[in-house]
Parts: structure tokens; C-alpha cells; sequence
């Protein structure tokens, strides 16, 4: 049978990683390089007091910065989708260009904006006239509100949605009764978006408890450590601790199962208070009256924040020789030199191309498999089930989690796959399978059974009513996926840069490796460059998935 | 107070959505008053106005011209800059959606307009009162704790209905409220309208596209088309004498006859038809012979007879043939293939026409509605 095929394969690609995880946690490794079984590893995790230090950061890091995304995004979305607040063309704008940016490149830019020689310390040393930096980048505070700026952008994407979606007629109802703008706001609108704003921040903190960059570009020169760096420290570690590695991993699934667990019983939540609407009546949206222009300054602050600030910092990275101050004499050393060297250089042509073929090979066989299950999960299928909680499993895996599974998978592999760029294929393919699946299930779920059904009555067999209905009509939601793939996978940084060989080096990888060398002037060069190509992707996955966007994450 | 006769007055109401060529697209200027404790209806296909003048009345909308007058209270005044907002016109309004807050039982959400009430606090008692009676009034008492999420869709409607009205408004705003239920339900439902109405008096403006539900609740109606009112009358009225092609068309099944004037002759007028045949028609305006013109003949005027049947004097007669016979119970109904037109005709249950049967088409001159017709 053609499905049980199908599921043998979905459970060998996702299944290993995990059991690979629990073995090692118990296991450790002699010289010689025989195995056996010791609770080793979780003691020493328990008795070396770094771990709860970890988990502490971990949860204070992603606590926070998930409310800086849920202000700035949310009141941005609130104003766009519900109010008459001028500028809502840049706040889509700045979303859009923001999904195409590299991390490591806002990261950059905001470790040197709030940095020793960056614009705001500098402008405060000017006005003051002490010696003193008012802000330390390189602390927990600095890597909240790096983060919490990163993933502003979704909060206003999936928020939006809510907002968009939601029965105007409800708030309608509420001014009928005589209830002020205000009092409609606090009584109806808030509380109706509540499940939705829950479920988004349950989201953003497993993002954040699972984030990588911001804590190792951030974090670590200031040793300050979460989770995620202390598993990447310990597996680069010589000789590395995998087994420690390993159990730090495993609590780390468990915490996030929790928390997915949650977050699936928030989201079914927030879908029941998705009511019948009206008859698609635009509705007015709310006048601000002449606070209209005091708003727009949670817009401009969103697009300063998201877009512009880091953009002039890595402009002038970028033409700088080395990292100083901003300063007006400073422009008489301005050159073009890192793009020259960017533009010009073997190295990075192979980076772009094996980038590319990464991201596009993972994205492809991601969407033909994800198509698969989606259909046959959408539709009940037998074994459809199975494969349902198959596919999602890897959502449990941070990115150096999953790193560190497959790492050991390869080495312990008969052929060798390490080294090479299929294991970081191999890697995207399992960690965006999840993200994948719900948009062909969202898809599929749209379409409805009978135009299958009529295809087979009209004499059709499973393959023809794949290809022939299923694929048209899915069209959109797998373009979409497609791209949304591609561009998290042209930009994702932990899993290669635990698995990527000398040979297979990805462009986030070897702006993490410039980065630690202190060539910033390159970092910029080749980010700026990435980020307008991805930009340009940005925008298509835009257009095809404004609509597709709210259904698939059904927030 | 305002005279009886105008206690909701709209006039020269104007709203442009866009401009279309030589054509503004939205609400022409629009003018019609009703009495206290009158039921109103916005009668007219989609996009015709109906729901931009309710929301205009409601305040959800900002007319960009006229006047609106609700008692003696100006709510809306273009020239004088007068925009009361929605929350202090305190009107009961029952949207499309229900619009039911699903994170409230039953009891707070009929209990939230007295609870945002401005001109005067309601004390607990006389909430839990006000939306008891409320709730007693559209037959929901003993669901106050019920939550929004578990109701159904006639349940929650009569939520919306009465949160609308337990403020006891001096108006009540109805946007399709049926619209969403299921035809036995929204049966039910318009019996239960019509009664509460009455009941308590409440003037009541209604949007409907359906006009079986505007002519049996309404006790007066205004056909709008195309962002104007085409005409405002009693229900009878706008039945039997609808004063242009598009009122007679759209409300009602009307059976269309094209010919010219041939003669007039007193009460009289007589049309030669495209086809050839002759029909009497009363004269309802003056017409001279050689004027095109449209006759309108509702199927329930007209009997079906069979075809060598005593002739009826007085009566116009038309020869046709059975094409169609649908019986539903109540009635049959006919389509008769005759010379000029196809008629739809509704005969007795009973009667026992059979397809291809020949048959002889009766109806008085009187009832027939007569239209000129545009040149060209």
C-alpha cells in the first residue's frame, strides 16, 4: 500500500532525530567508542547550576521580548486594519521588506546602533559629556528588545489578520448600544481579539525560547547564556559534550511540547470566537479624529524600528572601512569597497549559489510532501491521522536542537552525508515540514470534496485527481508555502551553521563567521545585497499569500 | 413634538460612493417620513441603497448630504454640521450577523446598552428587570445564563432583537435580520417581528431584499433601485399598482406584454399587441393611440380555463398552451405558451390541466397595469 509507504517515509525522516536525542542523553561514549547507558548526563545538567541560570534568561528573555512584539506589532495592526490612522501603506511595506531580511543582519545593526561606538551612546556621550555608555547592548536588556523588534513584524502580520477578520458588526453593535469608542475598544474589540493575542504570544514565545541569533550574537560576547546557546556551546565544546548537549536538548522538547500542547488548545479556542459575518460590508473604520496624526506615530516608530534605523546603520557599516562612530567626517572614508570585494569575490558567488539551492531544493521536496499529507490528512485518509501527529512532531525542535540530532544521524550514518549540503537540505526539509503542512491542509480543507469526487465519478483515479484538481486548485496556498519556505530557509542560521561543512557554507553561516572576525563593513556589504534579493521574493510571497495568510496560521 | 405624521424624516439624504463615467455611484438624494409606530421597509436588490440609507439613519454611515430627524431630535444636519454620533441617537438596531458578543452569556449582552447608558445609570435591579422583561418579551426567558457560543441561529437572533430594544428606543433599526435563518425559522420569525412590533410600537425601519417578507410585514414599503426610491406606498399598492417597470418586476411575479395603443375609448384603452392579439385595459393615465407601451398582468389575476369554455364577456381573452405544470400543494402553477408571451399562471390544486393541454387565458381590463415605454 502506496499510503503506508508514504508514512514509513514521513517517520524516518522525523522519527530519528528524536530517538538519536533520547539515546545520547543516556548515553556516553568511551574513547574506544563503545556506548552504555548512565543518567550522567541529566545529573550533571541538574547539579551545574548554568542550567537554571539558562532557564532562567530563557524565560525572561522570551517573556519580555515577546510583549515588545505584542505592543509595537499589535497596535500597529490594531491601527492599520480598524482606524483611519494615516501612513498603513508603510507599516505593510515594512512588513514585507522585514520578511526578507537575515536576523544576523538586524541583529547587527542594532548591536551597533545600541553598541559602544553607535549612534545612541555616542549622541548621549555628546550631550552629556561623560565617558559613560548609557545603554550595554551586550545584556539581557539588549537582547529583548533586539528580539522583541525582530518579531514585530509577525505580531502585525497574524494580529492583522485577526483584526481583519473580525465581524465589524460586533463593534458596530457595541456604538449602537451607546457604548463610546473608547468603552468599545476596552469591552468588545480587546476581548474579542484576547484568544487570538494569546495564542500569538504563546507562538512568539516558543520562537523566542527557541531563538538563536539574537542570543549568540547578543548574548554570548556578553556571556549572557540561554538554552539554545548553551546546547550550541556545549556540542562546539572540544571535545563536545554531546551527551550533555543532549539532555539540555531533550528538556528543551519537553518544555516546548508543553507549550505547543497549549498553544493548540488556545488556537482551537480563539476559532470559536470566529463568528458568521455580515455580508462583507466594508466597514467604516474607526475616526480618530485629530489624534489621527499622534497615532501614525506608532507607525513611524514601527517602520524606524523594523526598517529605517537598521537600514542607515548597515549603509554605513557597509561603506565604512572599520566600525566607528557616526559621525559627519567620518563620510570623507565612506568607499565602496566591502561591496566591491562582495560583488568580485569566488567565495561569496559560491555562498549565493549554494544558498539558493538550498533553500529551493528544501522548499520543493518540503511542498511535494507536505502535499501529500496534507491531502490525505485533509481528507481523512486512512492513516491520515498518523500522519498528521507524524509531520508535526519536529515543531518540538529549536533549530540547534534539530542541529544537534542530525549531526549525530549523519556521523552515525553508513554513507556520508556529513559535510555535504544535503544534510542541511535534509535538515530544512524536516524542521519547515510543519510550516509546509499547514498550508496544504489550510488549502485542501478549502477545497471542497465534491469537485474530488465529481473527478472520480467522472472516471478519474487518485493520481489524475492529484494532478489534474488537486494541484490547480492548490496552486496558490503551495506557491505560497513555497516561498515562505524558501525565504526561513534562505535565512536560518543554527541549523548550518552546526552542520555545514567547509564545502557548504550558507550566506547566513559566513556572516556569522565574518561577524566573529570583526569584518562588520563585509557583514553589512553582503546582507544588504541578500536582503534587497530576498526582498524582491519577499514581495511575491506577499502578493500571492495576503489572503492565505490568516486562514493558514489560524490565528 | 413633531407632528405624528413625520416622526422619522429623511430628506435630500445623499451619499457618493464613486463615479462611474457620467454617473455618481451611491444614495441620490432621498426624502420620505412615517408616522410614529410605523413599520418601514427598504425594499431592492443588492446595491441599490437600502443598507447605506439604514446605516446613514443609524449614524454608522456619514451621509454627505441632508437632513435626518428622529421625534424632535435633528440627528443629522449637513448644512448645519450636526453629526450626533451613534452612541448618543440611541437606536436599537439587529444587524445581519446578530452581531452576538460570544465572549457574554445571553443576559450581558442584552444587558450592555444599560450598562453604557450615558443619560442616566441603571442600578442592578433595574437591569436584571429591564432585560428580564426583555428577554420574556422575545420569548428567551430562562436562557439569561446561556453562553452566546451556545445558541442557535434563531436564538441568537432573538438575543439581537432584545438587546435592540431594551433601551426602549424611540427607533428600531432591522438590517436583513432573516437573511441567515432557515425558511421555516424565518417563517417564525416574521410572525414574531410583526407581533413585538406591534406589541410595543416601536417605529421600525426594515431592510429586506425579499418581497414576500416586505409586503406581509410592512405597513408601508419603498422600493428603491439603483440608489433611488422608486416608489413609497402601502403594500396593496405597490402590489397592484407599481408605478414603473422595475417596482412591478421586482416585487411579485409579473407577466410582461408588449404592444401599442390602438384606440382609446373612455375607461377604456385598447393594445394591440407585437403579436397581433387585442387586450382591454382600464385607463389608468392619458395614452393616444400609437404609444408604445408595456402591460403588466399578475398571475393570480388571471384564470386558466380550458379552451371551449363558455365564453366570459367583459373579460380579455388569450389562447395558449400548456408547457409547464408544476403542482406545490397549495396551488399549480402553469406556464402557458400563448402568442405574445409566455405566461405564468397559478391555477386550483385540484384543477386538471395536463401538459399540452389547450387553454383559453382570462382577466379583467382592470387589472392590468399599464407603462409606457421608453422610446428606442
Amino acid at each position: 500500500m502506496l499510503v503506508w509507504l508514504f508514512i514509513g517515509l514521513i517517520a524516518l525522516l522525523v522519527l530519528p532525530p528524536v530517538w538519536t536525542l533520547l539515546r545520547s542523553s543516556f548515553s556516553e561514549r568511551l574513547p574506544d567508542g563503545t556506548e552504555f547507558f548512565t543518567l550522567n548526563n541529566y545529573a550533571l545538567l541538574l547539579s551545574e547550576g548554568r542550567f537554571f541560570t539558562s532557564a532562567f534568561n530563557s524565560i525572561v528573555f522570551s517573556l519580555a521580548s515577546t510583549l515588545v512584539s505584542l505592543f509595537l506589532g499589535g497596535a500597529v495592526a490594531w491601527l492599520v486594519e480598524r482606524t483611519d490612522v494615516p501612513f498603513k501603506r508603510l507599516a505593510w511595506f515594512t512588513t514585507i521588506v522585514s520578511l526578507g531580511t537575515p536576523f544576523i543582519l538586524y541583529v547587527t545593526a542594532w548591536s551597533y546602533i545600541l553598541g559602544r561606538a553607535g549612534p545612541l551612546n555616542d549622541i548621549y556621550r555628546f550631550v552629556t559629556g561623560s565617558s559613560e555608555t548609557l545603554f550595554e547592548v551586550n545584556t539581557l536588556s539588549g537582547m529583548i528588545v533586539i528580539e522583541g523588534f525582530i518579531w514585530a513584524p509577525l505580531a502585525f502580520l497574524l494580529l492583522s489578520a485577526t483584526f481583519r477578520a473580525a465581524n465589524a458588526e460586533m463593534e458596530e453593535a457595541a456604538r449602537m448600544s451607546g457604548a463610546t469608542v473608547i468603552q468599545t475598544i476596552m469591552r468588545i474589540s480587546l476581548k474579542l481579539a484576547f484568544p487570538a493575542i494569546l495564542a500569538f504570544s504563546l507562538f512568539a514565545f516558543i520562537l523566542n525560547l527557541e531563538a538563536f541569533e539574537v542570543p549568540a550574537l547578543i548574548g554570548m560576547p556578553g556571556r549572557v547564556n540561554v538554552l539554545t546557546t548553551d546546547v550550541y556551546q556545549a556540542v562546539k565544546e572540544m571535545p563536545p559534550r554531546v551527551g550533555f548537549a543532549s539532555a539540555f536538548s531533550v528538556v528543551m522538547l519537553f518544555i516546548i511540547s508543553a507549550l505547543l500542547y497549549f498553544y493548540g488548545r488556545i488556537s482551537r479556542y480563539a476559532e470559536r470566537f470566529a463568528t458568521i459575518t455580515g455580508k462583507g460590508y466594508r466597514p467604516r473604520p474607526i475616526a480618530l479624529g485629530r489624534a489621527r496624526w499622534a497615532f501614525s506615530a506608532i507607525i513611524l516608530l514601527n517602520f524606524a524600528v523594523t526598517l529605517l534605523l537598521p537600514l542607515i546603520a548597515m549603509i554605513w557599516m557597509s561603506v565604512m572601512p572599520y566600525v566607528q562612530p557616526m559621525r559627519l567626517h567620518a563620510l570623507s572614508f565612506a568607499t565602496l569597497q566591502n561591496f566591491g570585494t562582495v560583488l568580485t569575490s569566488r567565495y561569496y558567488l559560491s555562498l549565493v549559489t549554494t544558498t539558493l539551492i538550498v533553500a529551493a531544493v528544501s522548499a520543493t521536496v518540503t511542498m511535494i510532501i507536505t502535499l501529500l499529507a496534507g491531502w490525505l490528512a485533509a481528507r481523512r485518509a486512512p492513516g491520515g491521522q498518523a500522519i498528521d501527529q507524524l509531520v508535526v512532531i519536529p515543531l518540538i525542535f529549536p533549530g540547534v536542537v534539530l542541529g544537534v540530532a542530525l549531526l549525530e544521524v549523519a556521523l552515525r550514518l553508513p554513507f556520508p552525508l556529513y559535510g555535504t549540503m544535503w544534510l542541511i537540505v535534509l535538515a530544512f526539509i524536516i524542521h519547515y515540514m510543519p510550516f509546509g503542512m499547514r498550508y496544504t491542509y489550510a488549502g485542501v480543507l478549502q477545497i471542497h470534496p465534491e469537485l474530488e469526487q465529481a473527478a472520480r465519478v467522472s472516471g478519474a483515479r487518485g493520481w489524475s485527481i492529484l494532478s489534474r484538481i488537486l494541484v490547480p486548485l492548490l496552486a496558490p496556498a503551495l506557491a505560497s508555502g513555497w516561498l515562505f519556505i524558501f525565504l526561513l530557509a534562505s535565512k536560518e542560521m543554527s541549523l548550518p551553521l552546526l552542520l555545514a561543512g567547509p564545502s557548504s557554507q550558507t550566506i547566513s553561516v559566513a556572516m556569522f563567521d565574518l561577524w566573529g572576525n570583526g569584518q562588520i563593513g563585509e557583514v553589512a556589504a553582503l546582507g544588504l545585497l541578500w536582503a534587497v534579493l530576498m526582498t524582491l521574493f519577499g514581495v511575491a510571497f506577499f502578493v500571492i499569500s495576503r489572503r492565505q495568510t490568516s486562514m493558514t496560521f489560524g490565528v | 413634538m413633531a407632528e405624528p405624521s413625520n416622526f422619522l424624516s429623511v430628506s435630500g439624504l445623499e451619499k457618493v460612493y464613486g463615479v462611474l463615467g457620467a454617473n455618481r455611484i451611491g444614495l441620490q438624494p432621498t426624502s420620505f417620513q412615517l408616522p410614529k409606530s410605523a413599520f418601514f421597509t427598504l425594499l431592492g436588490p443588492s446595491g441599490c441603497g437600502k443598507t447605506t440609507t439604514l446605516r446613514c439613519i443609524a449614524g454608522l454611515e456619514r451621509p454627505d448630504k441632508g437632513t435626518i430627524r428622529v421625534g424632535d431630535k435633528l440627528v443629522f444636519d449637513s448644512d448645519a454640521g450636526i453629526d450626533v454620533s451613534m452612541d448618543r441617537r440611541q437606536f436599537g438596531m439587529v444587524f445581519q450577523s446578530y452581531a452576538i458578543w460570544p465572549h457574554m452569556n445571553v443576559f450581558e449582552n442584552v444587558a450592555f446598552p444599560l450598562r453604557v447608558s450615558k443619560d442616566r445609570r441603571f442600578s442592578a435591579n433595574e437591569i436584571r428587570k429591564a432585560v428580564g422583561e426583555a428577554l420574556d418579551t422575545v420569548g428567551l426567558g430562562g436562557l439569561a445564563e446561556r453562553h452566546a457560543t451556545r445558541l442557535s441561529g434563531g436564538q441568537q437572533q432573538r438575543v439581537a432583537l432584545a438587546r435592540a430594544i431594551v433601551r426602549r428606543p424611540d427607533l428600531l433599526l432591522l438590517d436583513e435580520p432573516l437573511s441567515n435563518l432557515d425558511a421555516a425559522l424565518r417563517e417564525e420569525m416574521r410572525n414574531e417581528l410583526r407581533r413585538l412590533q406591534q406589541q410595543m410600537g416601536l417605529t421600525t425601519v426594515y431592510v429586506t431584499h425579499d418581497q414576500s417578507e416586505a409586503l406581509e410585514l410592512s405597513d408601508s414599503i419603498a422600493v428603491m433601485n439603483a440608489g433611488r426610491i422608486v416608489q413609497i406606498d402601502t403594500p396593496r399598492t405597490i402590489y397592484f399598482n407599481p408605478v414603473d417597470e422595475f417596482a412591478a418586476g421586482f416585487v411579485g411575479t409579473t407577466n410582461w406584454i408588449r404592444g401599442e395603443v390602438e384606440r382609446v375609448s373612455g375607461d377604456r384603452i385598447v393594445v394591440k399587441t407585437d403579436a397581433g392579439s387585442r387586450v382591454e385595459c382600464a385607463a389608468t393615465a392619458s395614452y393616444s393611440p400609437g404609444d408604445k407601451v408595456s402591460l403588466a398582468v399578475r398571475p393570480e389575476v388571471v384564470e386558466i380555463a380550458p379552451e371551449n369554455a363558455a365564453p366570459a364577456p367583459g373579460l380579455n381573452e388569450i389562447a395558449g398552451r400548456i408547457v409547464f405544470c408544476g403542482f406545490n400543494g397549495s396551488l399549480t402553477r402553469y406556464q402557458v405558451q400563448a402568442s405574445d408571451a409566455t405566461f405564468q399562471v397559478y391555477g386550483s390544486p385540484k384543477a386538471g390541466f395536463k401538459l399540452g393541454d389547450a387553454v383559453a387565458l382570462r382577466f379583467d381590463p382592470a387589472s392590468v397595469v399599464l407603462f409606457t415605454r421608453p422610446a428606442g
